[in-house]
């Protein structure tokens, strides 16, 4: 099974080999190109390997076209030149201001769409399990009802598909209902 | 608006690529002239990206749990070895270094390591060394070069004497001595950059460096010299640097 394949259908187990094999090279390499200090070099390598996650998920990466050191390295280098423009600006406060930096993208206004994720992400911790890990498979994952249903244990794909559409209303309520409400 | 299962199915098919062309036509379309629907898509939008920040930042803590242990089981090998037997590794390297300390020169390994910077590699000028640019270069080649751009030199170096058998491109000779240098290979190193015959007039300053920096780090001080003396003065690029390390080597 290629590295792409391990990722989409063990991810945990899968990171963990990755992270394991390259780290201690990777913050080698990382301290001596950048003559960063080790945690934060630590920093860079593991957001590295959180954003490979991502592209394996979000289908970015073209199948086997580089060996997972080279486009690990990459993401790493592309990361510490980014760490190192940005460190300065982010707040104590910020958890994991990369991540979200990551995920936000170059929209326009990027500070109003953030303070809507933390609504979202705040939502999301209220509502808890089993709704978040419905969701979290369906709209991140990309997993069909069949494989849901296999995971959470639920009877058959009705059940799920029920549940994710209670789930998907009860935060869309949460959020957006909720907020209109206020802004009244 | 009030959506009901059909409605999110239709959204969550859209949003997943996963309608027919003509159904995805006209449900654009619809969204067009709709900006209740525009809306809840955005909102929809934002909550995959939300589940996904907080999946990312998941696994983000996650490799960082990961970090503490293995930061602990080095820890724990460490003592898990032994007082006794800490204590003679420590009294064993006490007395080697004390008995290889007065044999070393006077800092030519802390010179090496401050000026030793592997030379970046010019994609575009090695290919338009290549004698015919046209030619699309070789697959050994591909991975010769990308080896040594990650700094892999352990790999890049003999691939590159492979790409050099096979091509006959000097420059490859060169990226070749420099990445057995940079593991501290320096038979190898200095086999690779002797091999160097006809120097092109660009190549001679940097074979002429790490040749010197190379004696340098072998302790051979006088063929250091002699290196750092003749960039010095030919007055090239790295003439200050030679200059810098010849007053500190005598």
């Amino acid at each position: 099974m290629d590295w792409i394949e391990h990722i989409k259908t063990d991810a945990d187990r899968a990171l963990k080999d990755i992270y394991k094999k390259h780290r201690s090279q990777c913050l080698m390499w990382l301290g001596t190109k950048f003559s960063l200090p080790k945690e934060d070099c630590k920093e860079i390598f593991q957001h590295a390997v959180v954003i490979l996650y991502d592209n394996v998920m979000k289908q970015k990466v073209a199948e086997n076209k580089s060996s997972l050191k080279t486009y690990l390295f990459g993401i790493a280098k592309f990361k510490a030149y980014e760490y190192i423009r940005f460190k300065q600006k982010w707040t104590t406060n910020d958890t994991f201001p990369m991540l979200k930096d990551h995920v936000v993208g170059d929209i326009e206004d990027k500070l109003d769409y953030e303070n809507k994720l933390n609504e979202v992400q705040q939502a999301l911790s209220e509502m808890g399990d089993p709704c978040k890990s419905v969701l979290k498979l369906f709209y991140y994952q990309q997993l069909n009802m069949e494989s849901i249903t296999q995971l959470m244990g639920y009877k058959n794909a009705d059940t799920t598909k029920n549940i994710k559409y209670k789930c998907i209303k009860r935060l869309r309520k949460h959020i957006f209902e909720h907020k209109e409400v206020n802004q009244q | 608006m009030k959506l009901t299962q059909l409605d999110i199915e239709k959204f969550d098919r859209y949003l997943r690529n996963e309608m027919e062309a003509q159904e995805k036509e006209t449900f654009e379309q619809r969204l067009e002239g709709n900006n209740e629907l525009r809306e809840e898509l955005t909102h929809l939008q934002l909550i995959q990206d939300g589940l996904r920040l907080d999946d990312l930042q998941q696994k983000k803590k996650m490799l960082e749990d990961w970090d503490d242990e293995i930061e602990e089981d080095k820890k724990t090998n460490l003592f898990g070895i032994g007082w006794k037997w800490s204590v003679a590794a420590t009294i064993l390297l006490i007395v080697t270094a004390w008995l290889i300390w007065p044999q070393k020169g006077p800092g030519e390994s802390d010179l090496f390591v401050s000026y030793f910077k592997p030379l970046e590699l010019d994609i575009s000028g090695v290919r338009s060394a290549n004698k015919d640019p046209d030619n699309e270069r070789s697959n050994n080649f591909k991975i010769a070069t990308r080896d040594y751009i990650i700094e892999s030199y352990d790999k890049a170096a003999p691939a590159l004497l492979k790409v050099y058998e096979e091509e006959k491109d000097t420059l490859m000779l060169l990226y070749a001595g420099i990445a057995f240098l940079a593991e501290k290979n320096t038979d190898k190193a200095l086999d690779a950059l002797d091999r160097i015959d006809v120097w092109p007039e660009e190549l001679k300053d940097h074979v002429m460096w790490y040749k010197a920096l190379l004696f340098l780090d072998k302790q051979e001080n006088e063929k250091a010299k002699k290196e750092f003396g003749e960039l010095i003065e030919k007055e090239g690029d790295y003439s200050d640097k030679a200059k810098v390390i010849m007053e500190k080597l005598d």
